[in-house]
C-alpha cells in the first residue's frame, strides 16, 4: 500500500507582504502545488492520497478556488482521503458539504475517528474538525475495534512538537505521542504543524508551498509505503511551485546608494520567485538605506520585500556622547531609550537633524 | 596641545616648508601671496587630516580644491609635532592625496598612535581634545570669513554660539534642526483632522477603507455560503421532485404498459373470434314493422268502454217532457210590496187615529186604570221585529220585511197607547183642551186618510206596472197577484231541470261515440294482428293473445339474432381498433416495449421507492412536472445569483492584505510620528539643558576679558540660556545692552571671547585647543585691535595660539610684545622694516 500524504496547502490564505500582483500570483502557485501532487500521486502510482486538513481557508475561499479543487479532484481516479482542519472545519455551509465532489473523494465529517477499509486489514481512520477552534483530542480515548493495520489522518498537534514550531502555532486537537500507540494506531498521518517532522507513529508533511519567508527545508508531500505490519518508510517530495529566498545583505563598505543598490542588485540577481532581503550592516552615517525604495530592484522577481536589518549608522557614538553639545545631550539622552530599535532610530533621526540632512527617517 | 612645527611637504605652493611654532602666541604675517592662509589650512590639515572617503563638508572640499600641490597634486603631504599635555611628543603625517600613508607617531617611543585618533580612516589629532576635524574647524580655526559673517549680521554671533553649542559648530543648530524635523514631520506625517492631505490622515483613511472592504468582503463571502447552503437544499428538493417525477413516469408507464397488455390479450381473443369481419345483418323489414306495428298497436288498443244508466235517447225524451217557464213576475215585485205595507201602515196608523178620538179617549181615561201597562206585548212586537231581521238574513226578505212592518207597527200603536194613556185630570181645562183634542184629532184624521189615499194609488199602480189585475180591492188583487207568481214560480220550478238533461243527453252521445271507437280500435288491433301473424306463417288457431304471443316469440328471436350480430361488429371494430391499422404481433411487440420502459424507470427509481399504482397516473405525473418545473425555476434562479454572485465576489485575502498593507503603512506612519516626536522632545530638552549649561561657562570666560577688550566701555555680560543670546552692560549708563546692536568690532571681539570660551567649554580632555586665527583683526581699529591683541596674548598662557595677519600694525605689536621662545613672529616672505616711527601699537606692545 502506497500512500501520497499532504497537508496545509491553505488555498487562498493571504500574503500580508505582497503587492497585490504579487498575492495573486502566490495564490496560483498554491493551486500549482496541488496539482503537483496529484501528479505526483499518478506518477508514484499510490493507492491513496490522503489529505490531513487545511486544504483552504474557509473564511477566504473563493468559488474559483472550490471548482478548481472538485474539477482536479475528479481529474484522478485515485482515491482521495479529506480530513478537514481547523482552517477549513467541516459545517453545513462548508464547500466540502456544499459541493458534489466525485466519487473518489472521501470526506471524513465526524469529529471523532471514524474508519474506512482501505485493503483487507487495513483500516484508515480519519476525523474532521467542526469548528475553526477548540476542537478537542481525537486520540486519547480512541480504540481501535479491530484488527489489522491501523492508519489515522487527521488534522492534530503533538504537543511534544509545538516548540519546533512557528512561534504563533496553537494546539489544535491536541495529543501525545504515546496516545496513538494506546489507541492501536500504527501510523497517523497528520497536519497543522508547518515544519515537516517525521516520528516513528507519525508524521507531519509540512506546507507543500512556502508560505512565509524563512522557512525550514523538507516541508512537501510524503510518499509513505504500508509494510504488513504496520511499519511506514517514507520518501518526502519536493513539490513546491513558489519559490521563496531569504537573503541577508551586509551593507558593510557602502558609501553610496548606488553601492547599496549594487550590493542588493548583486543578491538577488539569479533568484527567481519571491525574495526577501534583509539589509544590515555599518554603513556611513550620511548615507540614506530607504528599502522601500530598493524594493524596485526585483522586477525579474515575482516580489521583493527589502527590510532593514541591523543597520548600523557609522556614528562615533562615544565621541558625540561626549560632546558638551546639544549633540552630545541629545545622543546620551536617546541612547537612554529602553527599546532598542526605537532608540536607533530616534538616535540617528536626531543626529540627522543636527546635521542638516533631509533623510530623517530611518528604516 | 600646542603644535611645535608644521612641515608642508607638498601643499598649494608650499614644498618643504616649515613652520615653527611657539607654545604661546603665533603671529605669521607677510604680504598677499606669502602663502599665510596655505600654512592656515596646512597647519589644520596637519592636525585634522581629512575623512577617506566621500562625505566631506563644503568647507573641507573648498579647501581641497585650493590647496593641492600646484605642481603634483597626486603628492600632497602635510606634516606636524604636536606636545601633548600628557607628555608625549607626536609626529602626525598626513597623506592628503591618498589617504594611506597617514599616521601619528610617538616621537619618543616611536609608537604609531594613530588608532587612538583614526576619525573616518585617517589620524585626528583634534580627537586628543575630544573635538574631531570638523568640530575643530568650527571651534577653533577662526577664519576671516567668520569674523566678517559675524561683523556683517546682526544674528551672527548668537547664530554661531549656538551652532558650537549645538554641533559644536559642525552641522545646523538645535533650532534649525528642530524647525527640520518639525517641517518633516508635517511632511511625512501630516495633521489628523478631517481634510488634511497628509500621509497619517491618508493611512488612516485608508485603514479605515480597507477595514471596510474586509468586513464587506467576509460579508459577502458569508452571503455566498448562504445562498450556496440554499442552492444545495434547492437542488436536493429539486433531486427529489425529480425522483417523484420519475415514479411518476414509471407509474404511468407501468400502468401504460399493464394497459397494453391487456390490450394484447384482448385483440388476441378477439382475433380468435373473429378471423374476419362479421356480415352486418338487416335489422329492419317491412315484416318486422308489421309486427311491431301489430304488436303496437295491440299493445297500445284502449280499453273497453261501459255503459251505464239511461240511454241517450231515453234522455232526449224526458228533455221533452219538461214545461215551458211562463212569463212574468215568479216572485212579488218589491215596489208591489212595498207598496202594500205602506197602504197597511197608513191604514193602520188611521185605524189607530180614529181608535183615539177625543170623546173615545176621555171615556177610555175614566175606563183605564191607573195601571202601568204591560210589557208583554211589546215584547211580543219586538220578537216579531227580531225574527224579521232573521228572515231578512237568511235571505227571505220579502217575509223579513213584512215582520218587520208588522212589529214596527204593533210597537207604535203599544208606546202611543202607553203615552196616550197618560191621564191628564185636569178639571178646569178639561172641556178646552178636549175640544182642542178634537180638532187636532180630526185634522190628523184628515190627514191620515190623504196618506191611505196615496198609498192606494201608489199600490194600484205598482200592480199595473206589474201587469196584476186592479180592481177595487187593491188587497185582493195584491194577493192574486203573489198567488199569479206564486204559480209561475212553480211551472218555472218544474222547466229548470231541462239544462241538466240536455248536457246529460250530449254526454250520454259522447260516452256511446267514444264506445263505438274503442271498439273499432280494438278490432283493427284484433285484426293487424291475426294478419302479422299470418304473415309471420304463425296464424294457428286461437285467440288474438296467442296470436299475440306468437308474435312477440317471434320478435324476440329476431332481436337476438339482430343483437348477436351487433355484437360481432362492435367487437371488430374494437379489434380494429386495438390494433390501430396494426397487426396483432406489432400490437405485441409495443407491449414488450412498454414493459420494457416501464422496467427501467422502476429501476431509476430505486428498490426502496414504492410506485404508486392506483393513483391517477396522468394527475400525478402532471403535478410531479410541475413540481419539478418549479423546484427546477428555483435552482436556476438561486444558480443564477450564485454565479452573479461569484462575479462579483471581492476576494477576502486580497480585502485583508490590502488591511495588512494599510495597516503597516498606518503603523509607519505612527512609529515615524512617535519617532519623530520623541526626537524633538529630546533635542528641546537637550538643547535647553545645554544652552542652560553653557550660558553661565561663556559668560564667565567671557566676563574675565570684557572689559579690558572693550577699554572699560561695556563692564558685565550676560547670556540668554534660551537662545544664548548675548546682553553687555555698558559702563557709562549701566544699561543692558543687546550684542546685536553694537559695533562690529566690539560684536568681533565680544565673538571672539566667545569662540575662545566655546573651545575651552568643548574640548571634553585635559588638553587645551590650539587656536588658529586668520585674520581676525582685520575690522577693528587700532586701539580695539590692540586691545584684542592683548587679550590673545593673555590667553595664550593657557594655549597656543596661532594668528596669521598681513596687518603691519599687528606685526609691529608682535615685534614688540612677543617674547621667545614661547611666543614666536613669523614673517613669510621678504619682512617689514619696522617703521621709525612707532605706532601705537607698537607702543603699547612696548609697554
Amino acid at each position: 500500500m502506497r500512500i501520497l500524504h499532504f497537508a496545509d496547502l491553505h488555498l487562498d490564505a493571504p500574503f500580508a507582504w505582497a503587492r497585490p500582483e504579487t498575492a495573486r500570483l502566490r495564490r496560483r502557485n498554491r493551486r500549482e502545488t496541488l496539482t503537483r501532487i496529484l501528479e505526483l500521486a499518478d506518477e508514484e502510482h499510490v493507492d491513496a492520497i490522503l489529505c490531513a486538513g487545511d486544504l483552504f481557508e474557509h473564511e477566504r475561499f473563493t468559488p474559483d478556488t472550490v471548482a478548481f479543487l472538485r474539477e482536479s479532484f475528479a481529474r484522478t481516479d485515485r482515491p482521495i482521503y479529506l480530513a478537514p482542519g481547523n482552517h477549513d472545519w467541516y459545517s453545513a455551509r462548508s464547500p466540502y458539504a456544499l459541493e458534489e465532489w466525485s466519487p473518489n473523494v472521501h470526506l471524513f465529517t465526524e469529529a471523532r475517528l471514524t474508519p474506512v477499509e482501505l485493503a483487507d486489514g487495513l483500516t484508515l481512520w480519519g476525523a474532521a474538525h467542526r469548528a475553526p477552534a477548540n476542537t478537542g483530542p481525537f486520540f486519547a480515548d480512541f480504540r481501535a475495534d479491530r484488527g489489522g493495520v491501523h492508519l489515522a489522518v487527521a488534522h492534530a498537534s503533538e504537543r511534544s512538537a509545538l516548540p519546533f514550531q512557528e512561534p504563533d502555532k496553537e494546539l489544535h486537537a491536541p495529543f501525545d505521542a504515546a496516545e496513538l500507540e494506546a489507541a492501536g494506531i500504527d501510523h497517523a498521518f497528520l497536519g497543522h504543524y508547518h515544519v515537516a517532522r517525521d516520528r516513528d507513529r507519525y508524521t507531519y508533511p509540512g506546507n507543500p508551498d512556502p508560505l512565509a519567508f524563512g522557512e525550514s527545508d523538507g516541508r512537501g508531500a510524503v510518499l509513505a509505503t504500508i509494510g504488513a505490519d504496520g511499519s511506514v518508510t517514507r520518501d518526502r517530495r519536493v513539490v513546491a511551485v513558489s519559490q521563496v529566498h531569504d537573503v541577508a545583505v551586509s551593507l558593510d563598505g557602502c558609501l553610496h546608494v548606488d553601492d547599496l543598490r549594487d550590493r542588493v542588485s548583486q543578491a538577488i540577481a539569479g533568484l527567481t520567485g519571491s525574495v526577501r532581503v534583509t539589509l544590515g550592516g555599518e554603513v556611513p552615517a550620511d548615507l540614506a538605506v530607504e528599502p522601500r525604495a530598493l524594493s524596485a530592484l526585483g522586477d525579474h522577481l515575482d516580489g521583493l520585500v527589502v527590510r532593514a536589518g541591523e543597520i548600523v549608522p557609522a556614528y562615533d557614538l562615544e565621541a558625540i556622547k561626549a560632546e558638551m553639545t546639544v549633540r552630545g545631550q541629545f545622543a546620551r539622552d536617546a541612547l537612554l531609550i529602553a527599546d532598542e530599535d526605537r532608540q536607533r532610530k530616534v538616535l540617528i533621526t536626531g543626529l540627522r537633524a543636527l546635521e542638516g540632512r533631509r533623510d530623517l527617517e530611518v528604516a | 596641545m600646542w603644535i611645535e612645527r608644521v612641515i608642508a611637504r607638498a601643499f598649494g605652493p608650499l614644498h618643504d616648508e616649515t613652520l615653527h611654532l611657539g607654545a604661546g602666541m603665533n603671529v605669521i604675517g607677510g604680504p598677499n601671496e606669502a602663502g599665510k592662509t596655505s600654512w592656515h589650512a596646512a597647519t589644520r590639515l596637519a592636525l585634522t587630516g581629512v575623512r577617506r572617503g566621500p562625505g566631506r563638508t563644503k568647507e573641507v572640499a573648498s579647501v581641497i580644491d585650493r590647496h593641492r600641490p600646484w605642481d603634483s597634486p597626486e603628492h600632497w603631504e602635510v606634516e606636524a609635532r604636536l606636545h601633548l599635555q600628557d607628555g608625549r611628543t607626536v609626529d602626525i603625517s598626513q597623506d592628503l592625496a591618498g589617504k594611506v600613508a597617514c599616521r601619528a607617531r610617538d616621537v619618543t617611543l616611536g609608537d604609531d598612535l594613530s588608532s587612538e585618533i583614526i576619525n573616518d580612516g585617517t589620524p585626528d589629532a583634534t580627537r586628543w581634545l575630544g573635538l574631531d576635524r570638523e568640530s575643530y574647524s568650527a571651534v577653533a580655526a577662526v577664519s576671516q570669513a567668520q569674523i566678517m559673517a559675524v561683523a556683517e549680521s546682526a544674528t551672527g554671533l548668537q547664530d554661531e554660539m549656538q551652532r558650537a553649542a549645538a554641533t559644536r559648530g559642525t552641522d545646523a543648530t538645535a533650532a534649525e534642526a528642530i524647525e527640520r524635523l518639525k517641517a518633516f514631520r508635517k511632511e511625512s506625517v501630516g495633521a489628523v483632522r478631517v481634510g488634511a492631505t497628509g500621509p497619517m490622515w491618508a493611512a488612516m483613511r485608508e485603514q479605515e477603507a480597507a477595514d471596510a472592504a474586509v468586513i464587506g468582503a467576509r460579508r459577502l463571502h458569508g452571503e455566498y455560503l448562504d445562498r450556496e447552503s440554499r442552492l444545495e437544499a434547492a437542488q436536493r428538493e429539486h433531486l427529489a421532485t425529480e425522483r417523484d417525477l420519475v415514479v411518476a413516469e414509471a407509474a404511468l408507464a407501468v400502468r401504460d404498459a399493464t394497459q397494453l397488455s391487456d390490450r394484447v390479450q384482448r385483440a388476441a381473443d378477439l382475433a380468435a373470434r373473429y378471423p374476419e369481419a362479421p356480415a352486418a345483418l338487416a335489422t329492419r323489414d317491412e315484416l318486422a314493422d308489421e309486427v311491431a306495428g301489430a304488436l303496437d298497436s295491440w299493445r297500445r288498443r284502449p280499453a273497453p268502454v261501459a255503459l251505464n244508466g239511461p240511454s241517450a235517447e231515453e234522455l232526449q225524451q224526458q228533455l221533452a217532457a219538461i214545461p215551458v217557464v211562463p212569463a212574468g213576475d215568479r216572485r212579488p215585485d218589491r215596489s208591489v210590496i212595498d207598496a202594500a205595507r205602506t197602504l197597511d201602515l197608513a191604514d193602520e196608523a188611521l185605524r189607530q187615529h180614529l181608535d183615539r178620538s177625543p170623546a173615545a179617549a176621555s171615556l177610555e181615561v175614566d175606563r183605564v186604570p191607573a195601571s202601568a201597562p204591560s210589557s208583554i206585548p211589546l215584547l211580543g212586537a219586538a220578537g216579531l221585529g227580531l225574527l224579521g231581521l232573521a228572515l231578512v238574513a237568511i235571505g227571505q226578505a220579502v217575509a223579513g220585511i213584512g215582520l218587520l212592518g208588522v212589529a214596527g207597527i204593533i210597537g207604535a200603536v203599544i208606546l202611543r197607547g202607553r203615552s196616550a194613556s197618560q191621564p191628564v185630570l185636569d178639571e178646569r181645562g178639561a172641556a178646552e183642551r178636549h175640544a182642542r183634542a178634537v180638532s187636532d184629532w180630526e185634522a190628523e184624521t184628515t190627514g191620515l186618510r190623504g196618506k191611505v189615499q196615496e198609498a192606494n194609488e201608489r199600490l194600484r199602480a205598482a200592480l199595473i206596472a206589474r201587469g196584476a189585475a186592479t180592481d177595487e180591492d187593491l188587497r185582493a188583487a195584491v194577493a192574486a197577484y203573489e198567488l199569479e207568481c206564486a204559480a209561475r214560480e212553480d211551472v218555472a220550478r218544474a222547466a229548470a231541470g231541462a239544462d241538466g238533461l240536455r248536457r246529460a243527453v250530449e254526454a250520454r252521445n259522447a260516452a256511446e261515440d267514444a264506445a263505438r271507437r274503442v271498439a273499432t280500435a280494438v278490432s283493427d288491433a284484433e285484426a293487424a294482428v291475426r294478419a302479422a301473424a299470418e304473415h309471420i306463417g304463425e296464424g294457428g288457431d286461437g285467440g288474438t293473445a296467442a296470436a299475440v304471443e306468437r308474435l312477440l316469440a317471434w320478435q324476440r328471436t329476431r332481436a337476438e339474432m339482430a343483437k348477436a350480430n351487433e355484437t360481432g361488429i362492435r367487437e371488430w371494430q374494437e379489434l380494429q381498433g386495438l390494433l390501430a391499422g396494426g397487426s396483432l404481433t406489432e400490437l405485441q411487440a409495443e407491449a414488450d416495449r412498454r414493459r420494457q420502459v416501464a422496467a427501467r424507470l422502476a429501476a431509476r427509481v430505486g428498490d426502496d421507492a414504492v410506485i404508486p399504482v392506483e393513483v391517477d397516473s396522468e394527475v400525478a405525473l402532471t403535478a410531479a412536472r410541475e413540481a419539478a418545473s418549479r423546484s427546477k425555476a428555483v435552482v436556476d434562479e438561486l444558480s443564477g445569483e450564485l454565479r452573479l454572485l461569484a462575479t462579483t465576489l471581492a476576494s477576502v485575502a486580497e480585502a485583508e492584505e490590502r488591511v495588512a498593507a494599510a495597516r503597516t503603512e498606518l503603523g509607519r506612519v505612527q512609529n515615524l510620528a512617535a519617532v519623530i516626536d520623541e526626537t524633538l522632545n529630546l533635542l528641546e530638552a537637550a538643547e535647553r539643558r545645554v544652552h542652560r549649561d553653557v550660558a553661565p561657562i561663556l559668560t564667565a570666560s567671557v566676563q574675565r576679558h570684557l572689559p579690558a577688550i572693550t577699554g572699560g566701555a561695556y563692564v558685565e555680560v550676560g547670556m540668554n540660556p534660551r537662545d544664548l543670546s548675548v546682553d553687555v552692560k555698558e559702563a557709562r549708563t549701566g544699561q543692558w545692552r543687546d550684542a546685536r546692536l553694537l559695533s562690529e568690532g566690539t560684536r568681533e571681539q565680544i565673538y571672539l571671547l566667545l569662540r575662545v570660551a566655546m573651545a575651552e567649554h568643548l574640548v571634553t580632555t585635559d588638553e587645551s585647543a590650539p587656536l588658529l586665527l586668520d585674520e581676525v583683526t582685520a575690522q577693528s581699529d587700532p586701539e580695539r585691535k590692540l586691545r584684542m591683541l592683548d587679550v590673545l596674548h593673555a590667553l595664550s598662557a593657557d594655549r597656543q595660539i596661532v594668528l596669521f595677519s598681513h596687518d603691519a600694525e599687528v606685526m609691529e605689536w608682535a615685534a614688540l610684545a612677543l617674547r621667545e621662545p614661547r611666543d614666536r613672529l613669523i614673517w613669510l616672505g621678504v619682512p617689514t622694516i619696522a617703521p621709525e616711527v612707532p605706532t601705537p601699537l607698537a607702543e603699547a606692545a612696548s609697554r
